[in-house]
């Protein structure tokens, strides 16, 4: 009696369909790993309201229309306190508006420059985690408020959220207005003497 | 004698292709999942997006509650086609046990004031905005009707809720993202009026989420 | 598991291909590749993404409440620059030469006059060294390297007395004025006034001649 030799049958993997198969995985791999955009979704947004106080700031961002801002920070006052000491003959009201139509000359910027400046400012706060920084956003009446809201945007992505805001009503016209504009000298918190401007409407 | 090399036709076999079409099925479902807000948009019987908030990308934002917990002001158009035409301030308000939707609160708000159009009296929840506000002087822009009842809704809520300073004080704003700043601004003021009590107001806004 | 049972079945499958075995396995290698690299890629995207918006059921919403400073509406101060001390001293450059205290010996006297200018160098005016030419010759050619910092102009004397008991060094700053163009509210501080090494304090005196 012979046995038989039942021979197995290698079982072969059916090339195509694990082709299919792989490929399949492939796309889902790559699909996965980039950023999946899920619809708009309702988020919010916190603002603090405003107080009936003197406002103080290190920046200003004075909102004129949608393509030009008057940025003014700190650099500001060694401008002011310059023309102070060069036309100090003038009279109050006329130093003031000489004052205002030069830094309103300067510092006024195109918004593309206005975002770059933006941008400096979240990349020079996340480097100094320890500095608290205060920006105020001052809008004209008439501009949508999406404006005051894109900037806050931007102002909100730091690593070390050391960038406070606020956001007031306000024109450049009523800068131009103001009852006085002029530098003062004052000691801050840290005990360094600054020269700080102030601006009275 | 000459052989012939028998070649198997290979054709497509069953199971392989079962697998194909369960791993398509299974990657479908798993991309293209609903995300929440659609889900309540298609409960709402509305898609998410369609009230035009303000788009941002960037910022650190929190989640906007469909269910309202504070008092909320929505401005949104009269006519929702007309984007360049009236705007009407709608008061919602929160129920005590924080179990009114938004949706539902705003049409409270409209049952109310198409009641009161139509009886002649004030309405409580809502108020159109005139067209030339921007041109009104600030008292004369103070005593309109959308002002009024921003101010007088702003003091009842604050008389009725918020009796200590608390970070959780706030009132929420809903506005269409063309609204001008000097309505929204009003908002605010009359809010920070109540000397810490409120200390921020709430934009709602539509972010790109991951 | 997977990756084991996905590198098995790559393996099969080029096993069974009818191709030389150079090419199977230069095949097998790329195949390899690809899908590894695609793993890594994949791992280093998601780890890009928070942990909380990959979760399939989001539990719990993150919030912060963080309340800013609010912003005040009675005018506006704007911080500005730190108004910071100038100090006047020798600014330490390379070309800045140290003098050599040993090498003027015990007994030189020597007088120098000079002046600074607007761009802090040093020019001397006049030297009476007496019979010490050779002192006279070393602090000169140290004196004239010397570069100050740009704050203040004029005369500067040094009055060097070596066999004296009590200050061996005498420096007259009162001839010198600070720059006209510096803001008045700049205080403008002496610094180090000498590059001399060798020398103690002790021995240096700033003052007046008599």
């Amino acid at each position: 009696m012979g046995f038989k030799n039942i021979k197995r049958t290698k079982e072969k993997v059916e090339l195509i369909s694990l082709i299919d198969m792989l490929f399949i995985l492939l796309v889902f791999f790559l699909v996965t790993s980039f950023v999946i955009r899920l619809p708009l979704q309702e988020r919010s947004i916190s603002i603090p309201t405003p107080e009936n106080r003197p406002g103080r700031a290190q920046i200003v961002i004075q909102l004129i229309d949608g393509n030009t801002v008057f940025w003014l920070d700190e650099t500001a006052s060694a401008e002011v306190r310059n023309i102070e000491n060069r036309m100090g003959y003038m009279s109050r009201s006329r130093l003031n508006t000489y004052i205002v139509g030069k830094l309103v000359q300067k510092y006024t910027i195109p918004y593309q420059e206005f975002t770059e400046k933006l941008g400096n400012l979240v990349h020079t706060a996340d480097k100094n985690p320890d500095h608290q920084y205060f920006v105020m956003i001052r809008s004209p009446d008439a501009l949508p408020y999406v404006h005051v809201v894109n900037v806050i945007s931007r102002l909100t992505k730091t690593s070390y959220n050391n960038i406070n805001f606020g956001c007031v009503g306000g024109s450049l016209k009523d800068i131009r207005d103001c009852n006085s504009i002029r530098t003062v000298t004052e000691v801050d918190s840290y005990g360094n003497r600054r020269n700080n401007i102030q601006i009275d409407f | 004698m000459a052989f012939i090399r028998n070649q198997e036709k290979k054709s497509l076999s069953l199971p392989g292709m079962i697998d194909v079409i369960f791993l398509l099925l299974i990657f479908s479902l798993v991309t293209l999942s609903t995300s929440e807000s659609n889900v309540e948009a298609k409960k709402r019987g509305e898609r998410a997006d369609k009230f035009d908030l303000p788009k941002i990308s960037e910022a650190e934002t929190f989640e906007a509650n469909n269910v309202l917990t504070t008092l909320l002001f929505q401005i949104e158009y009269v006519n929702p086609d007309d984007t360049t035409g009236q705007k009407r301030v709608l008061v919602l308000w929160p129920s005590a046990g924080d179990s009114v939707t938004l949706e539902q609160a705003r049409l409270t708000a409209l049952e109310d004031y198409n009641l009161a159009q139509q009886s002649g009296s004030t309405p409580r929840y809502a108020a159109d905005v005139p067209d030339n506000y921007l041109s009104l002087s600030q008292r004369a822009f103070e005593r309109t009707q959308a002002c009024t009842l921003i101010r007088q809704s702003v003091k009842t809520y604050v008389e009725e809720n918020f009796f200590t300073p608390s970070l959780s004080n706030r009132i929420e704003i809903r506005a269409v993202k063309e609204t001008e700043f000097r309505l929204v601004n009003f908002i605010m003021v009359e809010s920070g009026k109540y000397d810490k009590l409120i200390p921020r107001c709430v934009f709602r806004t539509l972010t790109e989420d991951m | 598991m997977i990756h084991t049972a996905t590198v098995e079945i790559i393996y099969r499958l080029i096993s069974d291909m009818n191709t030389g075995k150079i090419i199977r396995r230069i095949l097998f290698f790329t195949v390899l590749l690809a899908a590894g690299g695609l793993a890594v890629y994949r791992n280093y995207e998601i780890r890009k993404i928070p942990y909380e918006k990959i979760m399939l059921n989001a539990s719990e919403e993150y919030s912060k409440i963080l309340i800013p400073p609010r912003p005040g509406i009675m005018g506006i101060t704007i911080t500005g620059e730190i108004i910071r001390p100038l100090v006047f001293s020798i600014i330490g450059k390379a070309t800045v030469t140290a003098l050599d205290w040993g090498r003027l010996g015990n007994r030189a006297v020597v007088k120098v006059t000079a002046t600074i200018d607007d761009k802090g160098r040093v020019f001397i005016t006049e030297m009476r060294s007496g019979g010490h030419t050779e002192a006279g010759l070393l602090i000169s050619e140290a004196l004239q390297t010397w570069i100050y910092t740009p704050y203040k102009t004029g005369t500067i004397k040094f009055f060097f007395n070596l066999p004296s008991k009590g200050r061996k060094l005498i420096i007259d700053t009162s001839g010198l004025r600070r720059r006209n163009d510096i803001p008045p509210e700049k205080r403008v501080y002496d610094g180090q006034l000498y590059y001399i090494n060798g020398i103690k304090s002790t021995d240096v005196g700033i003052g007046s001649f008599l």
